[in-house]
Parts: structure tokens; sequence; C-alpha cells
């Protein structure tokens, strides 16, 4: 059964211009993901998991350069897009969860406030039918304004790339400056010969809906004024029929209760008029008590008016999945959300997260460096290391069939309740990513490493449908080479368990 | 089987209350209350527990950090920190025992005004050990003025002696050609040169030799005078977060040599040489003594840290979560190290931590706490293969193991609730022994529930 492709990352090359060169954080990954699965990236501090996420949700920083490489989303590639385009899918679309619950949080500000915020600022509903109706123009216009901004920075980086290089002589470094610069200006007017066109059209449209959008307000203003009207009108009518009765007789009491009925409609007929041109708080404040029950915070009525001080780390974290989840987003993107967290309550919290996943049919993306969490959580896992994926496949797959060196020293690195012998740490630190080395990036610190290791880029090996890695010890020619026994032994136990397990279930049934 | 090994660090009923706002809004919060362990030499003991259960607290405690509610800490068989309102309950109520005793004519005068001073002077022991760390020793100070009766004084006397006489002798006898020699001969003007220049050598020599005795007799007065201050300077602390606890104004050198000072070290090839000892036994080079802490990474930080509470020689650190902070596959790097040092210096550690897979490779003790009180206590083996306390099973029962299958059929782990877990209206627990050293917290029918589980 083929599953429904969300996110689709290809070939994607991340950058930062620093003042001592070009940082390569992420170098060339590839990676889907289908409706609601999860997908676990692992990796050490440094490997480029969060800068990836980070160009998904378009919050990258400031001196970060998307170099090449697509982020599709819904056929929408998001690393040409530009901010205002952004907007309708950061956040509405895809969500994030990052990894301090403390810092990301408004001290200052109620939670409630804080979860009905972005719904709040978002709600002009007359303005978002606006938009709507003449977004693919106005899209079109401001994507060929990017393109202006994608072609600059494309050149900068460029021309940087050369200054930094010491094999040109002074003299070439200058042609081909100007070489850069005469191709940039080319490409400037091609594009700024294009745009006042797109503009044009845009603009036309933009006309052509505030009209409709004009009239269509009127239209509910006069609406809601005949029916107001007429609320009142039988108002007069039922205070009226009050004057006939007696004070204290039993028709006179219902009487009252039918007049405050008849007051009621008319409040709700004004929010109803209200929520048609934008949303309320009432509005807000249910969608945020729902969603507050539905990570489970108790007692959100009274929650919702307490400030985040108020809160323990793991009702913090559940705040901030609500916030997450307001706008009811396809993707949700966990940065290390249990990292800050204890024992207890980041089970609590993995559950909550798989418990939502199934409910929404969410995708999620969980970035994490602790390997018991990812196979708690994940359905498939990429281990990251140095700014490029070393080994992906099912969590079955990894954690029982590793195959990559560094995962190997990953799973062996960290003790479990069994472990009594020497824990087997990786030597040495990872590349500077400053100047990335030409081989596989992990053969320094590889005790397995092959001298071909040192000179080229392993390409991924398949070993299953769905297990690939990038290690040349799977080349045919490679010597044999075993996993460490700690993690051998590990699995074999982990396998005799389930064995065991499955035997115990078997009986029983 | 008995432990004969040592007791390093006795703790015994420790509190720490915070107190905030007065009157009608007064909170006091018991972080850590009535605490009591013990530390064998060369073992390593856990404290486990959620984040806010008061093991940090604990450890920042007994190393004086806080000023403690009460309780008290022996280390190495010394009280370093008393609890003076015991100590004045017990006072007041053995002087009044006394009197009455008086009164009745069981004692004399004479003996009541002996046991009334020795009374009097417990208290005002109690009261100092307070400031255990900052009181001279009154006897050291005695022993001062009669320092040459002292062996280490003769040595260091012996040590120099055969030293300074032979540069004395050199000294001489340059001296003597020097008067033979005619300054106004040409031919002998070259070597009358050469003497002078090799009698200013052997003075030189002379002041240093004389020197060093000195310090070495200075540094034996201050070990005699601060006995106290030595003592506690066997303890150090680790702590856990490596950025936040260097000062980014140091460097490396100076964060780790600061210790030294404080103890009144000043010879600055003693202080070079002992930094760099302490840099290489974590891993370090010589070389990174000049840098600052923002050039190094997340683990090499962590091995500062350890490499600062190192340098003067402990014999027993608290280590405050030390792995918690750093990248997994650094974890494997420091608890490789704290397990060397603990293999080759002997030395005893107090590791506070909240994953139990690290306590159970790490430790050989441990106990585990939940809002200011231990819960469970004793040997690892034994608390691991009969985890008895509900919040001890719900802590093992919540670590994540890198084992998909596993994982997929855990249940939602079991919340630990201690309203619904015991039932403590008629009977309040204690700390009770269901085998040898393993000790739970629960009262009578609880205990005998957990004896049935055995």
């Amino acid at each position: 059964m083929k599953k429904e492709k969300v996110l689709e990352v290809n070939n994607l090359k991340i950058s930062f211009r620093t003042p001592n060169g070009l940082v390569r954080a992420v170098r060339d990954i590839s990676f889907d993901l289908y409706k609601g699965e999860t997908l676990a990236i692992v990796g050490e501090s440094g490997s480029g998991k969060s800068v990836t996420n980070r160009a998904i949700m378009g919050i990258l920083a400031g001196n970060g350069i998307i170099d090449d490489g697509s982020i599709l989303y819904r056929e929408q590639d998001l690393a040409k897009l530009s901010e205002a385009n952004f907007h309708a899918i950061r956040g509405n679309k895809i969500g994030m969860i990052f990894q301090d619950p403390l810092s990301s949080l408004n001290p200052t500000m109620k939670i409630g406030k804080q979860i009905t915020e972005a719904m709040l600022i978002n709600g002009n509903r007359i303005k978002n039918k606006m938009v709507d109706m003449y977004h693919t123009e106005y899209y079109e216009y401001l994507n060929k304004k990017k393109e202006l901004d994608l072609a600059r920075k494309n050149a900068k980086t460029r021309i940087f790339e050369i200054q930094l290089d010491d094999t040109i002589s002074k003299q070439d470094k200058k042609t081909q400056f100007a070489s850069v610069k005469t191709e940039l200006r080319g490409k400037l007017s091609d594009i700024k010969a294009e745009i006042p066109t797109y503009k044009k059209k845009y603009i036309e449209k933009k006309e052509a809906a505030k009209k409709d959008v004009k009239a269509y307000v009127a239209q509910i203003k006069v609406d809601e004024k005949v029916e107001l009207e007429s609320l009142k009108a039988n108002l007069l009518e039922q205070k009226k029929l009050l004057e006939t009765f007696a004070k204290g007789s039993e028709d006179y009491s219902n009487q009252l209760k039918k007049i405050n009925k008849v007051k009621d409609n008319i409040r709700n007929n004004r929010e109803n008029f209200k929520r048609k041109l934008y949303v309320t708080k009432k509005e807000a404040y249910a969608r945020a008590i729902e969603i507050m029950n539905e990570v489970g915070i108790p007692e959100p009525e009274k929650r919702f008016n307490q400030y985040p001080f108020q809160f323990s780390g793991g009702m913090r974290q559940r705040v901030v999945i609500a916030i997450a989840l307001m706008a009811n987003p396809e993707v949700l993107i966990c940065d290390e959300p249990t990292t800050a967290l204890d024992v207890t309550i980041q089970g609590q919290i993995l559950n909550l997260i798989k418990k939502l996943k199934k409910q929404r049919d969410l995708s999620v993306i969980f970035i994490t460096h602790d390997l018991g969490v990812v196979a708690n959580v994940a359905d498939r896992v990429a281990v990251m290391y140095a700014g490029r994926i070393v080994e992906y496949g099912t969590s079955e797959d990894v954690f029982y069939n590793p195959k990559h060196p560094y995962t190997w020293a990953l799973l062996s690195s960290v003790p479990d309740l069994d472990t009594k012998e020497k824990l087997l740490s990786i030597p040495g630190t990872p590349p500077d990513m400053l100047y990335p080395p030409k081989g596989d990036a992990f053969a320094d610190r590889n005790q397995f490493a092959l001298k071909i290791d040192f000179e080229e880029q392993p390409p991924f090996f398949k070993i299953s449908d769905s297990h690939y890695a990038a290690t040349w010890l799977l080349h045919e020619d490679a010597p044999k080479v075993d996993m460490p026994v700690i993690v051998k032994d590990r699995i074999e136990k982990y396998k005799a368990q389930e064995k065991t397990f499955q035997q115990s279930k078997g009986a029983q049934a | 089987m008995v432990d004969n090994r040592e007791t390093i660090l006795r703790v015994e009923g420790l509190k720490q209350y915070f107190k905030s706002g007065f009157g009608k809004n007064k909170i006091v919060v018991k972080a850590v209350d009535d605490v009591s362990f013990e530390i064998k030499k060369g073992e390593v003991f856990s404290l486990v527990g959620e984040s806010g259960c008061g093991k940090t607290t604990t450890g920042r405690t007994i190393i004086k950090l806080y000023k403690s509610s009460g309780g008290e800490v022996y280390f190495h068989n010394t009280r370093v920190l008393s609890d003076v309102k015991a100590a004045k309950k017990r006072y007041r109520h053995d002087v009044r025992v006394l009197k009455q005793e008086l009164k009745l004519g069981n004692l004399t005068q004479k003996a009541y005004n002996e046991k009334l001073l020795l009374e009097k002077q417990a208290l005002k022991k109690a009261k100092r050990d307070r400031y255990f760390e900052n009181i001279i020793d009154e006897s050291g100070r005695r022993a001062i003025k009669d320092i040459e009766s002292f062996q280490e004084y003769q040595d260091i006397i012996q040590k120099y002696a055969l030293r300074l006489e032979k540069t004395t002798a050199i000294i001489d006898s340059l001296n003597e050609t020097l008067a033979s020699l005619d300054s106004k001969d040409k031919k002998q003007k070259a070597k009358l040169k050469e003497t002078r220049n090799a009698l200013k050598e052997a003075k030189k020599e002379l002041a240093l030799s004389k020197l060093r005795q000195k310090q070495d007799i200075q540094n034996l007065k201050y070990q005699l005078i601060n006995k106290n201050k030595l003592l506690m300077r066997k303890m150090q602390m680790i702590f856990q977060d490596p950025i936040a606890s260097l000062n980014p104004r140091m460097t490396v050198k100076e964060i780790i040599a600061e210790g030294l000072r404080i103890n009144g070290y000043k010879n600055e090839e003693i202080i070079d040489q002992r930094v760099i000892e302490s840099l290489e036994t974590v891993g370090l080079v010589a070389e990174h003594a000049s840098r600052y802490p923002h050039e190094f990474s997340g683990g090499q930080r962590q091995r500062i840290g350890i490499a600062r509470s190192l340098v003067v020689e402990p014999s027993f650190i608290i280590a405050d979560e030390p792995i918690s902070a750093l990248d997994v596959s650094i974890r494997a790097h420091i608890i490789n190290l704290l397990n060397e040092l603990r293999e080759n210096k002997g030395i005893t550690i107090l590791f506070i931590a909240h994953d139990l897979s690290v306590v159970k490779y790490f430790s050989d003790r441990l106990a585990v706490m939940y809002f200011g009180k231990i819960v469970e206590i004793g040997d690892k083996e034994k608390i691991f293969n009969h985890p008895m306390h509900p919040y001890t099973l719900s802590l093992l029962d919540s670590i994540p193991l890198p084992d998909p299958l596993y994982e997929q059929r855990r249940q939602a782990s079991k919340r630990y609730n201690p309203q619904e877990a015991h039932d403590y209206s008629k009977e309040l627990p204690t700390l009770r022994e269901i085998e040898p050293d393993h000790f739970v917290l629960c009262n009578t029918n609880e205990f005998e529930k957990y004896k049935k589980l055995l």
C-alpha cells in the first residue's frame, strides 16, 4: 500500500555565512515524510538536524542560505517561497514544538492569551476572504520578487566562495567577480522586466476582490439589521404582554423567562454577526479549552488565566503542544521536546504525542539524541552525522540490524540496565564544518575505517527495500566487519526477550 | 557480610527548608527532610529522583553551599556540620536532669560543676562546628610555638641541611681563591672573572635553598593551623552545567588554580605543575591551560570542571548530574573517566542523577528520593532485583530502551500518586529493612506485604 506523501526533501544543502567562511551545516540530504507516520532524526548536536527542520519551517537564521535542493510540501517548494506566502503554511500547516518549554513561552503573558494569540491575530475573516480571492496572482507576484532576492543571495555566496579560494590568483578573481556581476545583472533585468505585468494582474484582481468583499459585508450588515429589528420588535411585544399579567403570578414568571430567551437570542445574533467578520474572543476561548482538554491539562478554565511560572515542566510542554495544535496543522516538528524533562514526565509527553498523532493522523518529525525515545515513538529513523544522513530505515531495521559504524557507536555509548562492561565511547570530536572532509565524515573517529573512507564519500547501499546505509563496509569488495560485541549482545538479548514474549502470548491464546 | 571499609561520609537527619513570605503568606518548602545515609570508602553512591525531589539540594547542603536547617554531617569521622538547634535542646534537657540529680543529692557539687562544664563545651563545639571550615585549630596554634619538636619539621631541616652545607662550603672555597688572586695581574684576569661569576651563582643557589626551606616550613605551619580547612578541601563538587559553572573571563589555568590559591599555595611552579597534572588525568593537554572555556566543546568543558575538583586531591566528589547536559556520544567519555578516577585514585563519589540506566551501570549503592525523603535505599543489585516502593517501580518503568518492539508493546507508564498508593491514615511510614542492606519507606502493613514479595 502506497502512503500519501506529505513532505519531500530533495538534495537539500544549507550553509551559513560566517566571518571565517561558509559553514556547511547540511550537505545533501533527502527524505520523505508520509501521512500519519513519525520520522525520527537522530544525531549529536551540530549534526544539522535542527537546521534542516528550521529550513522546513522557514525560520533559518539571517546568515543561513539554502544553496540547493527543494523542500516540497504538497507540491509547493518551501525553499523558494516568499515570506508572505510562508505565513499561510508556518503554524497553520506545519507546527513546531521547541526544546525548552520555559524559554518558548512568554513569562509575562497568561497562558490563555498565548494559546489564543495566533488565532485572534489571524482572525480577520473578511480580510482572509479577500486574500483568498486574489491569492494566486498575489503569490505569483511575491514569488517573482523573491526570485530577485534569491539571485542576489546566490551571487553573494559565489563571490564569497571565490574570495576565500586561495588557488585563484588576484587577477583571475577580478575577472570572475566581473563575470558573476554581469550574469547577475542580466538575470535581474530579465526578472525586473517581468514584474510589472505580474503586478498589474495582481492589482486588478485585488480591486475586483475589494469590490466583491465590500458588497458581501454590506449584505451581511443589512441581513443582521433586518433580523435584529424583527427580534427587537418581538422583545417589545413580549414586554407589552408582560404588563398585562399580575406581578407574582405564574404567567408573569413564565413571561419573564420568555423575555430572557429573546434577549439571549439578540445577544447570540450579535455574536454570530461578529463571527462572520472576525474571530471573537469567545470563539477562541472555546477552541482553546477544547485543545487544552485534548492535551491533558486538568481544569483548563482555571489554567487559562495562569502564568507560565505556575506550571510544572511537563505541563508547560503540554501548553506548547496546545499552541502548536490550535491551527490544526498537518505536520508537527518536535525539536527535542523531552530533553529538558524528567524520565517520568518524558514518558507522559511521548504518550501524548503518540495519542495526538493517532487521533489527528498527524505526520511527525521527531528530533532527538536519545535512542530510547526514538525506539518509543518512531516508525522510521534517519541517523544524521556532520550534515548528512548516514543510515535510514524503519526503526526495526535500524535498531535490530544497524549497519553504519556511527549507529553502532551511538548504540554502544549508552548503558542499559544490564550493561556491565566498559562503555565504548566515540573518540575525537565531530569535524569542523568550515572544512568538510573529503571522504566519509565519520572516518576519523571510526575504528573500522577503510582507506577509501578518507578519499571518497560512500553512496547509499541498499540493505532491504526500506533500509539504506552510507558506508563502504557494505561494498562487495569490503572486508567483513562485525558490529561491536556490546551492541550484538544487546540486540540478541532484545530478540530473545521478544521471542519469549511472543511464546507466552501464544501460550495464553 | 561485614563491610570493613572506612566510612567516608555519614549524613544524619539532614534537613533543608526554604522559607518565603511572612505571616499568613509564609511558605516553608521542605526540600530535604530528614535524610540519612552512609558512604563507604571507594564506592559510588547514587541519589536518584525526578527534578525537584531535593537530590541536588542534598548534595549542596553536604558541601555547605546552603546553610542547613538541621542534621549533622560526619566526614572522615569528623563532624563538619552540626545541628545547633538540636544541640541546644539536648543541652537544656541535660542541664535539667543534672539539676534534679543535684537536688536529690545523687551528685556532689564538684561532680555537677564538672559535668555542667562538659555540657557547655559540647554546646560550644556544636556552635563552632557549624562553621567548621573557618575555624582555626587551637591545638595547631599551640603546636606552632613548639614546631621544632615535630618530626615533619626535622625532616624539612634535614632535607635542606646537606644542600645548604655544600653550597656554603663552595662559597667559602671560592672566597679563598678570590682572595689569593691578584686583580692587577693580567694573566689572572680571566680566572678572576670566572670565580666571581661562580660565586654569584653559588650565592643565588644558597638564597634559593633558604627560600624553599622557609616556604616548606610555612606550608607545614599552615597545615597545622588549618586542619579543618584542609579536611573540607577533601570534599569537592562537579556541577551539572559545564557552561554555567566555568567563569568565561578566566583561562582554564586560572579556573583550575583558583582552588589551590584559596588553599594557600603561592609557588607558581608548583601551581603550574599541579594544574597540568590534573588536566592530564582528565585527558586534556597542557596547551589547553591558556585557553578560555568558550573554546572547548561540551564534553571538554565538563572535563575542565572535573579537573578543577581534582586539583586539590579530594577523597570524595559530589557529582551533580555531570552528564545530563551532555550529548550521547560524550556521556560515555565522562562516565568512563569517572570510573577510571575511582579505580586509580580510590575516590569516593556521590552521584546525583535521574537516569536509572546510568546509575545502574555506574554505582554500588543508591537511594531513591521523592519530595525530600528517601523512599528506598540500599545495595544496587538488591534494589534493581526487588524494587519495592511504588515510586521506584514507576521510575524503573519509564526508562525508554533502544528496542522498538518492546517500546511498542509497553503500556503507558504508571504514574506514582502517593494518595492512591499508600494509606498512612493509621500509621506513618518509617524506613525499614526488608532484606540486608535494603531499606524501604513503609508502615507495618506495607512492610509485611513487601516481605511476602521477596
